[in-house]
């Protein structure tokens, strides 16, 4: 059996229709699944921004610790051997060791100050051999020193630019204590290289009015102190103002 | 079918089959992938209340925004914004807003009134819920006062926001000092219109509400020996309901007012009692100790009684059933403890009471079933005999030397003084009738 040319086109797309359609529906299927149960930000790059901050100091119970009274000695020495000190008003009546000070005449000698010692300095960095810190495990707990002179080790985590921009947010996330704070909202920001926000928006709104004022509130005050004195966007990441950059205000401290 | 015809076939199939898979593809979702940064943890704190006066800035306008200014001062809720920061043009908004001019200066709520020959209407907005006014009110200004009015309608605001009782038109007994004298005295919740309850030269000491707020039980020592008198608070002499031998002090109306606990110790050692309100009458012993038994304060339900006892050493506070038993101790905080006082706060069992921390005297509040204890003052000289306002948000006490202050009962906002001059025996009245 033996097919036209035309006859052999009309199999051929028909054909490859239903092998199309039987490749692909299941793809379609699964992936529109699994769109579904994604969440909104799925697909977005979540920065680990989060803010260090500091509990606040709890008031009670407090037990306000009294520290012993220090007592000036203006009692008589009990060293009856010990000399009384010579008053002075000049250098000339004292020894040629000492020199008049305050009335007194107390020795010439300054003590000397302490050299440094570069090698003990350093020690603290010094390692015998790389055993001492096996790889995979940390040298540091979060909040030791690194080993670093120039800061800390937290401030490694996360790029500093998203935590101060974190911190801005957070210092000005303010919402009242009897307002409701059910759901998130999202707020986004239009940032240029140099550090100014030039545009805003709420992407998502929470559901609870207070809490979106809020953070309508906190957009408002970040871009004005932004724009005031902004901070340039670090070159590693220009690529990521090009979109967005977008804040979850939950009312909740995190667990 | 030949090799060239079966190549041309499947480059054809290939290529159909390209560009399915290319339909498909542009049919997804474009994308919207950014950064996205998590904040978590908004600060909690008193909620932002404008309170503009009447553009008509006439003395009974002026008068309207003074009180409702220090209501909601006071009111443990609000922090009201400085009017030197408004943006908003109130001669055009006369009663209604703009809310976005309000969200400018960081208002949440915002309150509008009208005060007219017979009338002063109030209304309440919510910022984020846009123009419309969330609450409205009319009064008639006859047979009332202006005072009178703005705390109703303070009160409406509060009960709005908290679903509590305001405590605007309430008002605060407490002892005066004067050379040699100690004087029963009352005055409105924020200071205003004092008067006196006692009317004689001796000394009296610690004044109690009734529940209903008509009377006030107190100890005198007009006839020498300190009894417990019931005076009435519009005047009138006062009933002596208690004259045992020795104390009769530190009175306590139970909630339905129907009896008084006090300490007695009319066999010798001081022993806290409950007598009838009515005659005096002793109903029952709650105390048998060999110790110093004082200060009882009943509970919201009545069901318990918190004292002080040095049984255990220095005084610290007790809880006792009110039918008597064996008392807990529910203070262990230093060495000395004194003044219990019960929150009003429905389904709570929150005490207050003086401490004494590093010699100086403070006043705290206890959880009894968390035992989370929260200070309500510090490093503010010597603060002492607290007592709730009748919805628990705020707590009066007396500052030695200095006058009565009024504070949060969460311990955070600022002290408020309310009354200048040297005052103890602090306590406060029922909530204002409506």
């Amino acid at each position: 059996m033996s097919f036209k040319d035309g006859e052999m086109q009309t199999i051929s797309v028909l054909g490859a229709i239903v092998i199309s359609i039987g490749l692909f529906a299941p793809v379609l299927f699964l992936t529109e699944k699994a769109d579904a149960a994604k969440t909104k930000f799925d697909d977005m790059e979540s920065i680990e921004a989060s803010v260090a901050y500091k509990k606040e100091k709890q008031k009670q119970p407090q037990k306000q610790t009294s520290q012993p009274e220090v007592k000036k000695d203006t009692t008589v020495s009990h060293d009856e051997n010990k000399k009384p000190i010579e008053g002075c008003k000049l250098d000339s009546e004292c020894k040629p060791d000492e020199k008049c000070k305050e009335g007194h005449c107390v020795a010439k000698k300054e003590p000397k100050e302490k050299p440094v010692d570069i090698d003990q300095t350093l020690a603290k960095f010094h390692h015998n051999d790389d055993d001492e810190n096996p790889a995979g495990k940390p040298v540091t707990a979060p909040g030791d020193f690194n080993g670093s002179e120039e800061g800390w080790a937290p401030t490694t985590k996360g790029n500093p630019f998203w935590q101060g921009f974190a911190k801005d947010i957070h210092e000005n996330f303010s919402l009242p204590e009897i307002s409701e704070a059910n759901g998130i909202p999202v707020g986004c920001f239009h940032i240029t290289p140099d550090g100014k926000i030039i545009d805003t928006k709420v992407k998502e709104k929470s559901g609870s009015p207070d809490l979106d004022q809020a953070a309508e509130h906190a957009i408002d005050a970040v871009k004005k102190l932004r724009n005031d004195n902004p901070t340039p966007v670090p070159t590693e990441l220009l690529g990521a103002i090009n979109r967005w950059i977008c804040i979850r205000f939950d009312p909740k401290q995190a667990s | 079918m030949d090799m060239h015809s079966l190549r041309s076939k499947t480059s054809q199939l290939a290529l159909c089959a390209f560009a399915c898979v290319a339909a498909s593809a542009s049919a997804q979702p474009s994308d919207n992938s950014g950064v996205v940064i998590d904040v978590n943890g908004a600060k909690r704190g008193a909620y932002p209340i404008a309170l503009p006066g009447a553009p008509e800035g006439d003395a009974a306008s002026k008068e309207v925004a003074q009180i409702e200014g220090t209501d909601l001062t006071l009111a443990g809720v609000f922090k009201v914004l400085d009017p030197a920061s408004f943006l908003a043009d109130l001669k055009t908004e006369q009663l209604g807003i703009d809310p976005q001019k309000w969200k400018d200066v960081g208002a949440f709520g915002v309150v509008k009134y009208r005060v007219t020959g017979d009338q002063i209407e109030f209304r309440l907005f919510e910022v984020s819920k846009g123009n419309t006014a969330a609450l409205t009110k009319m009064y008639k200004r006859s047979g009332t006062t202006t005072r009178q009015i703005v705390h109703r309608w303070d009160n409406e605001v509060v009960k709005y926001y908290t679903n509590e009782p305001g405590f605007f038109g309430s008002q605060i007994a407490f002892t005066a000092k004067g050379k040699g004298t100690s004087t029963i005295m009352a005055m409105d919740f924020d200071g205003a219109n004092a008067f006196v309850v006692s009317h004689n030269s001796s000394t009296n000491i610690l004044p109690a509400w009734s529940p209903s707020g008509g009377k006030i039980a107190y100890t005198s020592f007009m006839r020498n020996n300190p009894d417990l008198y019931v005076g009435a608070t519009n005047g009138g002499r006062p009933t002596k309901i208690s004259g045992q031998k020795g104390m009769n002090t530190g009175a306590a109306f139970s909630p339905d007012g129907s009896k008084i606990a006090l300490t007695l110790s009319k066999d010798g050692n001081p022993e806290i009692y409950i007598i009838n309100a009515s005659d005096g009458s002793v109903v029952r012993r709650i105390t048998n100790d060999k110790s110093i038994d004082t200060s009882p304060a009943w509970s919201p339900d009545g069901g318990q009684l918190a004292f002080v006892s040095d049984r255990n050493g220095g005084p610290q506070i007790f809880v006792v059933s009110s039918s008597g038993g064996t008392p807990r101790q529910v203070s262990f905080n230093g060495n000395y403890n004194t003044t219990p006082t019960w929150s009003p706060k429905a389904g709570k069992h929150v005490i207050a009471y003086t401490t004494r921390d590093g010699g100086q005297y403070d006043i705290v509040t206890l959880d009894l079933d968390t035992k989370a204890m929260t200070r309500v003052t510090q490093n503010e000289g010597n603060n002492e005999e607290p007592s709730f306002s009748p919805n628990g948000r705020v707590i009066a006490y007396a500052r030695q030397g200095q006058g009565i202050y009024i504070s949060n009962a969460d311990g955070t906002g600022k002290a408020t003084k309310i009354y200048s001059g040297s005052a103890t025996g602090v306590d406060w009245g029922p909530a204002p009738k409506e």
